[in-house]
């Protein structure tokens, strides 16, 4: 019979056969506890295992191990198809995280290569700047007067993210002493361009304006005919605009 | 400029009718009166029209908050800009504006900070009305008084630091910074307001103004959003970038003792970098005696600018208070314009300044900031002056 054939070939159980393959001493004596303390120190296995997963693992906790104890050995011997390497606790110490997250250099109050790199980064925009060296990080802004030669599109792209605004300047040292500009915002980075005027835009409204009104506008007085509707507010006051 | 008023040909054809029964005089003889008979008539039809009797609007300081003389020098500034097609700007009676109408309309405006209905009401006027002669106004007197608002020349540097000295002592000072914020109620729903929003969470806009020791103004950037801070407001600014080049404030400097020179220079508060040109005070409370000496030189000076902000603010109410959702493109040049007027006031040594009760603080509620950033060549100046102020180096 092919069942009865290996049996007879070994003159022993299942059972002698299992425990020779692990290593344990066959026989009717057997001492399980003591087999398994010296099992555990000397087995030239779990001895290599240990040595690699200490200077994975820096946690002084995991640094010794003590000796497994009764139950667990147990619980490992009824599962039959482990090894006695994976029984050791440092093998199976879970991740420390199940879904790891990028680390975010400039979040951190450690330093790390990438963190210097950025904040070299970040230096040498503010270089531009020479009078805010010392200012606090959190009060940095950078003010940039950027000449208008670029396309619009490559505008667009340099100012994702930046909230766009018009301002009309009164500056008295500047010669035209007005001037319309763009402020972009992003959080405390502030650039700041000149206005595109579309002509097209004025010269009609002016036209118009002239037209109805006969009265000589200016370009700001065009823009600002939208604006002239007087605006009620909660006390039915009309707006304090001029 | 503006739309047509409406019922303007309605109110035309009424105006013919004055007119020939004579009742009223059409706009050319109006203008050719002189300021005491206008404001007779005019005071005498603003109390007719007042209806709270506890506002006495009966002596002319007490609408325009200037004196005749000074009201008079406005209306001629403006006269030009003003009279051009000013047939279109007529009270609710049907009666045409004259020149003085129409400055004692805008002064009042500016001045009191009343809505335009308000103003309207009390001058009878439209309030369309209102607001379009006083847009006119503002943009007459920003091209036709901006002179009375210039950096000064020589001759006038070395009187006003003359003057600075008089003050508390600093040698070769030329002026005072300071900045205010200017607030305005904007919708808070609308994403492009959060830039208006400072750090005392107004809307506001910033004005900062350079002034003389006589509290005028002689250098002004406005129109920056309340969310800037002061010092990159300063940054920002052409006087800066002059300063920088050398090409201001690059006059003679004092010496004060033997190789001891002081340069020209400006002073401002802790919102403001310590640079070779602009001082700031010494940060912290234990200060050793110079430097604690320094600091109440430079307090006491500096609120020359404090007054004169503070001034500009109780005189022109119109930036005082909150303004209902302003045009921000109009806004800075309302400022100008009020600063232009503060200059006028004093440049006619009107004595209506001195009588002006100011309050405490030209931007209550608003916390110091601290800019924190120095510069060697500024921490010298600074250390210098605190010395020779403190009478350690040899005069």
């Amino acid at each position: 019979m092919l069942c009865s054939a290996p049996t007879a070939k070994s003159g022993s159980t299942w059972l002698d056969r299992l425990r020779s393959s692990k290593g344990i001493p066959t026989g009717d004596g057997l001492d399980l506890d003591s087999f398994l303390l010296t099992a555990a120190h000397h087995s030239p296995r779990s001895l290599q295992a240990r040595s690699d997963t200490i200077p994975a693992r820096p946690r002084p906790t995991e640094a010794h191990h003590e000796p497994p104890s009764m139950t667990a050995v147990l619980a490992e011997l009824f599962n039959m198809g482990a090894t006695l390497t994976r029984t050791l606790p440092s093998k199976k110490c879970p991740r420390k995280q199940t879904h790891p997250k990028f680390f975010l250099a400039n979040s951190s109050p450690t330093t790390t290569a990438a963190a210097t790199t950025t904040t070299a980064a970040a230096t040498a925009v503010r270089a531009t700047n020479s009078l805010r060296a010392n200012v606090a990080a959190e009060e940095v802004a950078v003010i940039e007067e950027e000449a208008l030669d670029r396309g619009d599109d490559e505008d667009n792209e340099l100012m994702k993210g930046f909230t766009k605004s018009e301002v009309t300047m009164i500056d008295t040292s500047f010669p035209g002493w007005k001037v319309d500009k763009l402020v972009f915002r992003k959080n405390n980075i502030w650039k700041v361009r000149e206005r595109k005027h579309k002509s097209k835009f004025f010269t009609k409204k002016k036209k118009k304006t002239s037209d109805v009104n006969g009265i000589g506008s200016s370009k700001d007085n065009a823009v600002n005919m939208k604006r002239e509707k007087p605006m009620k507010d909660s006390q039915g006051y009309i707006a304090h605009h001029l | 400029m503006m739309g047509p008023v409406r019922g303007y040909k309605k109110r035309k054809k009424q105006d013919k009718k004055h007119d020939e029964n004579g009742s009223s005089a059409s706009g050319s003889p109006q203008n050719k009166e002189g300021p005491l008979d206008w404001w007779h008539d005019f005071s005498k039809r603003i109390n007719g029209l007042q209806q709270s009797p506890s506002k006495s609007l009966d002596s002319f300081q007490a609408v325009f908050k200037i004196s005749r003389n000074t009201f008079e020098y406005i209306c001629s500034l403006v006269k030009e800009d003003m009279k051009t097609k000013s047939a279109h700007f007529i009270f609710t009676s049907g009666k045409p504006m004259s020149l003085y109408d129409q400055v004692a309309v805008a002064l009042r405006r500016l001045g009191s900070g009343d809505s335009l209905v308000t103003i309207g009401d009390s001058f009878g006027l439209n309030h369309s009305t209102v607001s379009q002669v006083t847009w006119r106004f503002v943009e007459s007197m920003e091209e036709r008084g901006l002179h009375h608002l210039q950096w000064p020349t020589e001759s006038e540097m070395v009187a006003i630091k003359s003057k600075f000295e008089q003050v508390r002592g600093l040698p070769n000072c030329c002026g005072v910074i300071d900045a205010t914020h200017i607030t305005m109620c904007l919708p808070a729903s609308e994403p492009s307001s959060n830039v208006w929003l400072d750090h005392e969470k107004n809307h506001s806009m910033v004005l900062q103004a350079i002034v003389d020791a006589d509290m005028r103004f002689r250098d002004i950037v406005t129109g920056w959003p309340g969310k800037m801070k002061d010092w990159l407001v300063f940054e920002s600014s052409n006087f800066c970038k002059l300063c920088d080049k050398g090409d201001r404030l690059n006059g003679k400097t004092l010496l004060v003792s033997e190789g001891c020179e002081i340069r020209e220079y400006i002073i401002g508060d802790l919102g403001y970098p310590l640079l070779p040109y602009l001082l700031v005070p010494y940060e912290g409370k234990e200060l050793a005696e110079p430097k604690a000496n320094f600091n109440r030189q430079h307090f006491a000076t500096r609120m020359l600018g404090q007054r004169a902000l503070m001034r500009l603010k109780e005189m022109w109410k119109i930036i005082q208070g909150s303004m209902w959702r302003p045009d921000k493109h109009r806004l800075p040049r309302i400022i100008l314009v009020c600063c232009l007027l503060h200059n006028i006031v004093i440049d006619m040594e009107d004595e209506v300044q001195d009588e002006l009760s100011l309050a405490h603080n030209h931007d209550s509620g608003y916390h110091q900031l601290i800019c924190g950033a120095s510069d060697a060549k500024g921490a010298s100046l600074r250390e210098k002056l605190s010395l020779y102020l403190t009478r350690i180096l040899p005069p």
